[in-house]
């Protein structure tokens, strides 16, 4: 009895060894779902069948600053789109709890257990990098609203994004500085843990190259870093025009208040992180002067923009902001992709979203090239009074 | 079948992983916390060999990433043990911390890592191969439980000390514990960059060391899957709140945080505990089975087995023993009196190794003076404590197979391949175990914990468990305190009974009464000196050991009288 039992285990064991220890190599067939494509065209478009689109925000955790915002302006995106009539669309919305793992879960329920025609998100780059190659091998179309790392469209033709990458909006606030400022000299100080602001750092220094800037000091800290006080008075004794700064949310904070503190004047420039209304509430008087390259700005007078901060902050008490308006912009991008063909399938979505041209957002005109690389102007601002200016 | 769970699934499995890295050390009560280091060692390392095809056509090429990720990890955790295992508790876990966090580091700069961006590979790891390793490691840690080794990491988190004594070899069972962790984590670190195909310096970031650890407890190491239990409840919670209906995003953490506090709260064994109940209550081995066959035959009675001279302890100031000369022979009952604080159970610490003496020469049955108490354990010097060190959380029947250490061999990798050789071993070592029972008169307690036992009963415990190794010297702190004079008179018969056996007794005791009726001789200590010695009734009544007991005049002579009469 006893070696029957163990040889059953054994014989288990085995079997599992014979197929675990394989790689199958299993090829997304696309399927096609005829109720998915509709009849007329364009602004005519109907389809019978509601469109399921997915989402992946950091909700909870270490991102849910951008997160909740992301959220809320997809949400108000699509329901303005199925109040205008046609087509029917349904967010899944998932939390990634700001984890990779919950990340690819939630990818994988979206695709082969909602089966969405495609997916919005996630929040974080380092999260993208993993799920976007699964959403690639699916054959599931998928758009970045905040993942701004370098290398996110080269994963694969069904990766987009529509979110400005760190590179160009720091390439057009420096540029944007030395002409109002007149920069010969300047301090970079960056995040050296966060592949993010590791990876724009990179941009800096190209950039400042190209300008014929000089660097006078290079700083580095770590995410979770709460003390700078080394950093900036290195960079106090370089005496710098201005300081650029790549830095999250978290740390930029306390970094820019304390050089405030230190009594470094220098105007300092920053990229996407700047770019929130909630940062320069936390700053309080240290915001001004900051000058932030970024996608969209409350004070440019883009198509619709004016009207979308003004539904915004009436349904969800607060003002938008750069995430809100990036997750607001994907809505109707994907309406266009599927508008297109009237197609809603992820073929015909993959397809359609990488021929969006001159498409007027309010991001302002917004074009996806077919490596699924976002092409906008960038809008340079600075903090004046406690208000985000065009510069 | 599985279409859309795949990653639950491997994520539950991989947790399972991490946990029995936390499980392997928890076992052996070492709060070490260094795995997030072993692991990101052995995954970065594990990019270096892993091939980019399949082998063979379409074996997973991850197959020799783990053997590499295990190998890694596990001398990491050797070189890292070295150093921080002669901690403790938290300190242990500070030191630990502190690695992982180098590691983070030194990988965040190095330039081969690529730094803060990570590096990216293939996704080689399936749902069915993560099981497959989880299954494996299940098995390792079933078939440790109930060997020789298993016992060892129990004994050593219920009590160093008492461990020591039982001739466990600390040092080295809390390095293998350490090693283990360290190898399992780097399986880990390997399994999770094949499964996301991605890793950067923050994947192994102190989250996830706490995330290891509370699967861990939570789970249990009460039993084999504890680990798994606890993976499998961290990730169904959640996806049972989605399957109910609940949405909001904070109450997801909020309602697996309170199901944790219950766990904690009500469960301290964590769920293992549910199963552990299941478990066989222990019987009797068949009568067919002789368990004293084949153990060493006793030295003849009158060899001498121990002789130190100009023994001494000094803590700073204090002598607590001073210039003691011993000599003990095979078969005699050596008592060992004196007032409080003359130096008695200092004296029995330095003979079995648990304390170094200050100064002195000599060997207890070849093992010199200052060895560790396993060595001692080992040539057969067995010991019971003034305060009864039992392993409280362990069944009767446990504690003393403990016991059984020095007298058997090591089984686990025997139990690995079901040879029928472990099978016999653990069964002498259970006959032993039992038979010692039976002579205390505990068998049919066995199966209770040392916690359900009078105070009697925890001493006559403490007893079985040191002759269940077969001691040529047994050595008993006290052993009739707090027991009532029937109880202390059950005990004297049974220590002449093993000196009838052959064992040589030395004891420390303040009843008098047991004292000269159980010795063949005495030594009387009084501030760490030997102030007489000889045959027990003459040694009683010497002015002396009555002036030092009593300490007046006045007082003596009732006294001396109670004493004669006794």
């Amino acid at each position: 009895m006893r070696l029957k039992s163990t040889t059953g285990a054994a014989l288990a064991v085995a079997a599992l060894l014979a197929t675990g220890a394989c790689v199958s190599e299993d090829t997304n067939e696309a399927s096609s779902d005829s109720a998915l494509s509709g009849s007329g065209a364009g602004e005519d478009c109907t389809i019978d069948e509601t469109v399921k689109i997915g989402a992946v925000f950091s909700l909870t955790e270490a991102a849910a600053f951008a997160g909740a915002y992301q959220q809320e302006g997809l949400a108000m995106g699509f329901e303005e789109l199925n109040a205008a009539g046609g087509i029917t669309y349904e967010v899944i919305q998932e939390d990634d709890k700001t984890t990779v793992e919950d990340s690819v879960a939630a990818f994988e329920k979206l695709i082969n257990r909602d089966e969405v025609s495609a997916i919005v998100g996630p929040t974080l780059s380092n999260m993208a990098f993993t799920t976007y190659t699964d959403a690639q091998s699916a054959g599931v179309p998928a758009l970045g609203v905040s993942t701004t790392a370098e290398g996110i469209p080269e994963i694969g033709d069904y990766i987009f994004r529509a979110s400005l990458p760190e590179e160009v909006a720091l390439a057009a606030s420096i540029p944007a500085a030395k002409e109002s400022l007149g920069l010969t000299k300047v301090a970079v100080l960056y995040d050296s843990a966060d592949e993010f602001t590791a990876s724009a750092f990179n941009t800096i220094k190209d950039v400042l190259t190209e300008e014929g800037i000089e660097i006078v000091a290079e700083e580095t800290f770590e995410t979770a870093d709460t003390d700078f006080t080394a950093q900036l008075t290195a960079v106090q004794d370089a005496d710098p025009d201005a300081v650029i700064l790549s830095a999250l949310p978290g740390a930029t904070v306390p970094l820019v208040k304390k050089a405030r503190e230190l009594g470094i004047e220098a105007p300092i420039v920053g990229g996407n992180a700047f770019n929130s209304p909630v940062l320069i509430g936390l700053l309080e008087d240290a915001a001004e002067g900051l000058i932030v390259g970024g996608a969209w700005s409350a004070a440019s007078d883009t198509t619709g923009n004016a009207e979308f901060i003004a539904n915004y902050t009436e349904k969800y008490g607060r003002a938008p902001d750069q995430f809100a308006a990036q997750a607001y912009t994907a809505a109707y991008l994907l309406d266009q992709a599927i508008r297109a063909d009237c197609d809603a399938n992820r073929e015909a979505i993959k397809d359609n979203l990488g021929q969006i041209l001159e498409y007027d957002s309010i991001l302002g005109p917004i074009s996806i090239d077919e490596n699924g690389e976002v092409h906008q102007e960038p809008v340079v601002q600075i903090i004046r009074d406690g208000v985000f200016t065009i510069l | 079948m599985l279409d859309g769970y795949n990653t639950l699934i491997t994520v539950a499995a991989l947790g399972a992983i991490l946990a029995y890295s936390f499980h392997v050390v928890l076992m052996a009560g070492q709060l070490s916390l260094g795995q997030a280091g072993f692991a990101s060692l052995a995954a970065y390392t594990s990019t270096l060999v892993v091939p980019t095809e399949p082998i063979a056509g379409s074996i997973s090429p991850v197959v020799v990433g783990l053997p590499v990720g295990a190998l890694v990890g596990a001398a990491a955790a050797f070189v890292v043990g070295l150093p921080v295992l002669r901690l403790r508790g938290v300190f242990l876990a500070i030191a630990t911390i502190a690695f992982g966090e180098m590691v983070r580091v030194v990988i965040n700069n190095a330039e081969w890592t690529n730094g803060a961006l990570g590096m990216r590979v293939e996704k080689w790891v399936t749902f069915d191969f993560a099981w497959m390793v989880v299954a494996v490691l299940a098995y390792l840690f079933w078939r440790l439980g109930p060997s020789r080794s298993g016992r060892a990491f129990a004994a050593v988190r219920e009590d160093e000390l008492a461990a020591g004594s039982m001739g466990v070899d600390v040092v080295r069972t809390r390095m293998a514990s350490f090693i283990a962790s360290g190898a399992i984590a780097g399986v880990y670190g390997v399994m999770f960059a094949y499964f996301f195909g991605r890793i950067t310096p923050a994947t192994f970031d102190f989250g996830l060391t706490v995330s290891g650890l509370v699967t861990a407890v939570l789970g249990g190491y009460l039993v084999f899957f504890g680990p798994i239990l606890g993976s499998g409840f961290l990730t169904a919670v959640p996806e049972l709140q989605n399957a109910l209906g609940l949405e909001a995003g904070w109450i997801h953490p909020f309602v697996t945080g309170v199901f944790l506090l219950l766990v904690v709260l009500f469960l301290p064994g964590g769920l293992s505990t549910l199963f552990s109940r299941l478990r066989r209550a222990p019987m009797r081995p068949g009568p067919d089975y002789a368990p004293l066959d084949a153990l060493d035959p006793l030295p003849d009675p009158g060899t001498p087995i121990a002789k130190v001279r100009g023994l001494a302890k000094r803590y700073g100031a204090v002598d607590a023993v001073r210039g003691v000369d011993l000599e003990i022979r095979s078969g005699e009952v050596l008592g060992v009196i004196g007032p409080n604080g003359a130096g008695k159970t200092t004296l029995v610490n330095m003979l079995n190794g648990l304390e170094p003496p200050t100064a002195g020469e000599g060997q207890i049955l070849g093992v010199p003076l200052g060895s560790r108490p396993h060595r001692f354990a080992q040539a057969g010097v067995s010991r019971t404590f003034q305060h009864s060190k039992l392993f409280e959380r362990l069944t009767v029947l446990d504690n003393v197979l403990v016991g059984t250490h020095v007298v058997s061999r090591s089984t686990y990798l025997r139990r690995l391949l079901w040879l029928p050789s472990a099978r016999r071993d653990e069964r002498r070592a259970l006959a032993l175990a039992w038979a010692q029972l039976e002579r205390v008169g505990l068998a049919d307690r066995a199966g209770l914990r040392p916690g359900a036992l009078s105070y009697g009963d925890r001493r006559r415990l403490e007893i079985a468990r040191a002759l269940a190794a077969h001691p040529t010297l047994l050595i008993l702190d006290e052993p009739a305190a707090g027991m009532n004079h029937v109880e202390a008179a059950e005990l004297a018969s049974l220590i002449r009974g093993l000196a009838d056996d052959g064992v040589t007794v030395l004891f420390i005791e303040h009843n008098v009464k047991m004292v000269l009726e159980a010795c063949t001789r005495l030594v009387v200590l009084d501030f760490g000196e030997v102030i007489a010695e000889g045959e027990p009734r003459e040694v009683a009544s010497d002015p002396r050991v009555v002036e030092a007991y009593l300490g007046t005049e006045a007082a003596q002579n009732d006294e001396r009288e109670e004493i004669e009469h006794a």
